[in-house]
């Protein structure tokens, strides 16, 4: 098992060229069509030239599929950065914020200040209300798998949470009237529909705040996969520093479901084949899964809209089917290597 | 062997719950001592070595490194003083053997504080030492015992510290890892303890030896002093013959028995 370092110096210009095509390529998919030179022409327009735009196809491309782009890339960075750290807070390679409980404590949380509140709830109030609910989860995890990390009794404890919070959120729908039900649902399932420019930023705020604290951590967090013991002989706050990391992952959980919806498997997905691409450059695996990340959502987003003709599926049904898959990929390979 | 005290352990005693582990433990470590730690399983060897590196509280009684309480120094001081070897070791989750031996930057950085060019070259210099060059690049898990151990003393070095704690270092090694494992160490000239299941090893490599049984301290002095058949019989519970070791000045132990 060698590899050279050299294949890495492709990764930078490989990441950057997808950083800034996928966005402008997948603008073009959706119900509408719009060409690439559409796309063009509105972005010329933008920073003040002179083009021939259709007013329709604008408004379509700036106030529609922009900010839904951008939120599907916040969302996916997200996620990613989240199932990054709770993998290596815990040691744990099948950790996700979805299977750890997070999402769906999250979802309950949103979906309660919801139907209480009414449509009129302010995405500050649904945000708040989903970190209570995915940092109670966090706790319940814990609590239930105590602070030794193992591996199953985690995961365990993690879906036992899930389904105590996904009872409590049917419950829920099932006693709201039938319409604000079908658009919880369809909002629960995740989906990037609800995307403005208005609710980018606070998921941009909180994202960054994560990434830059994740990012000056970088160093204690590659300690803790040592072990517990040994990280600690080398000064790191074990315990601490573990519970500031899971809250900050459900604070990121928490801001994206409450924009976007449980989108599940994410987390788990981006991190572990990042971590295969990045050999020996573990400095790079947060801000790789960010980057990557991003980019793997604004493609299943345009999965999302492109699979079935004249409706779109939720996001987080296509992730979990891919998710799923892979987990009983990462699974069986795990029970062959033991 | 040096006279300045490194490592004072007083009247330390450790209970968890109502069980007294470790009782009323008397010793210090001069600097420059390679000092072996002795005793039946189940005697207290890694609980009192996990008082030494702060992962156990004492009960009563203190620890002191250099003339200080080890529970004053923040918790990155402590380990610039002190660095540690375990047995066992996690999967690491897919870091390489670099990676790790990076680890040993640990309490030398602050928050975003990146690797220096001098890093780089020091972590390339204890690759070339400890012979782990075509081994850079893989995964830590993929390792041998053996080679996990050397990854482990080139993170321990990368720490410098003054004191190197090995619990049962030879552990899941062979013959000749165990052998090359210590002469590393020992060329090293750093003040360590290191536990022992092999008590040839523990005779032939260490300046003291430590005797402990059922939390307590039985003897502490040179390997001629602590490794007697009155000793071993009594403590080992089983028949030992002690003599010199044909080659060198050192006791050697012959275990007695036979079909």
């Amino acid at each position: 098992m060698k590899h050279k370092p050299m294949k890495h110096l492709l990764i930078i210009p490989i990441a950057l060229s997808l950083l800034i095509i996928s966005p402008l390529l997948s603008i073009c998919f959706g119900a509408a069509d719009i060409s690439f030179s559409d796309v063009f022409a509105i972005i010329y327009r933008v920073f003040g030239g002179e083009a021939e735009v259709d007013a329709i196809k604008e408004r379509i491309v700036l106030e529609l599929r922009f900010p839904r782009i951008i939120l599907a890339f916040l969302a996916g960075a997200g996620l990613s950065l989240s199932g990054a750290v709770l993998q290596t807070v815990t040691r744990n390679p099948l950790a996700d914020p979805y299977l750890f409980g997070i999402s769906s404590g999250a979802s309950f949380g949103a979906v309660l200040v919801i139907a209480s509140v009414g449509a009129a709830s302010s995405m500050v109030s649904i945000t708040g209300g989903a970190f209570l609910g995915g940092a109670l989860s966090v706790l319940l995890v814990v609590s239930l798998a105590g602070m030794g990390v193992q591996i199953e009794r985690m995961l365990l404890a993690g879906v036992a949470v899930q389904f105590m919070f996904s009872s409590a959120t049917s419950l829920v729908l099932y006693l709201s009237d039938p319409q604000a039900a079908a658009s919880l649902l369809f909002w629960i399932l995740g989906s990037f529909t609800r995307a403005s420019w208005d609710n980018l930023l606070l998921p941009f705020v909180v994202i960054t705040f994560c990434l830059v604290v994740f990012l000056a951590f970088t160093r204690p967090l590659r300690a803790i996969l040592a072990g517990d013991e040994s990280a600690k002989s080398l000064g790191v706050e074990v315990y601490r520093l573990r519970i500031g990391m899971l809250l900050l992952s459900s604070l990121l959980t928490a801001t994206l479901v409450a924009s976007c919806g449980g989108i599940g498997f994410v987390g788990l997905m981006v991190p572990h084949i990042v971590r295969r691409i990045l050999i020996n450059q573990s400095q790079y695996i947060l801000i790789g899964s960010a980057i990557f990340g991003g980019i793997f959502m604004i493609w299943v987003d345009v999965l999302a809209r492109m699979l079935m003709e004249n409706s779109e599926l939720p996001v987080g049904v296509i992730t979990a089917a891919m998710g799923s898959m892979f987990f009983l990929l990462v699974l069986k390979r795990r029970t062959n290597s033991a | 062997m040096g006279d300045k005290k490194l490592l004072t352990v007083e009247n330390l005693t450790w209970r968890i719950e109502d069980q007294e582990i470790l009782s009323d433990v008397n010793f210090h470590i001069n600097q420059g001592d390679f000092v072996g730690l002795i005793g039946p399983n189940g005697a207290g060897k890694s609980s009192l070595m996990r008082c030494l590196y702060r992962v156990n509280k004492p009960t009563a009684g203190s620890v002191a490194f250099d003339g200080q309480n080890i529970w004053q120094y923040t918790a990155k001081q402590n380990a610039k003083n002190i660095a540690v070897i375990l047995q066992d070791h996690t999967e690491q989750l897919g870091l390489t053997v670099s990676d790790v031996i990076s680890q040993g930057l640990t309490p030398h950085k602050h928050l975003l504080e990146w690797d220096t060019p001098e890093d780089r070259q020091q972590i390339e210099n204890l690759i070339v030492e400890l012979d782990l060059h075509q081994l850079r690049n893989s995964p830590f898990s993929l390792l041998s015992g053996g080679e996990k151990q050397r990854v482990m003393l080139a993170r321990a070095m990368l720490q410098s510290p003054q004191l190197l704690i090995m619990d049962e270092p030879t552990n899941h090694l062979d013959v000749h890892y165990q052998v090359e494992l210590l002469q590393k160490v020992k060329k090293l000239d750093m003040t360590v303890l290191a536990s022992f299941h092999d008590l040839n090893l523990a005779a032939a490599f260490c300046d003291a030896i430590l005797l402990i049984d059922d939390g307590k301290l039985l003897t502490f002095g040179t390997p001629e002093e602590v490794i007697t058949e009155k000793n071993l019989n009594e403590i080992f519970n089983t028949q030992v013959v002690v003599d010199k070791h044909p080659l060198y000045a050192h006791p050697r132990i012959t275990y007695a028995y036979h079909e």
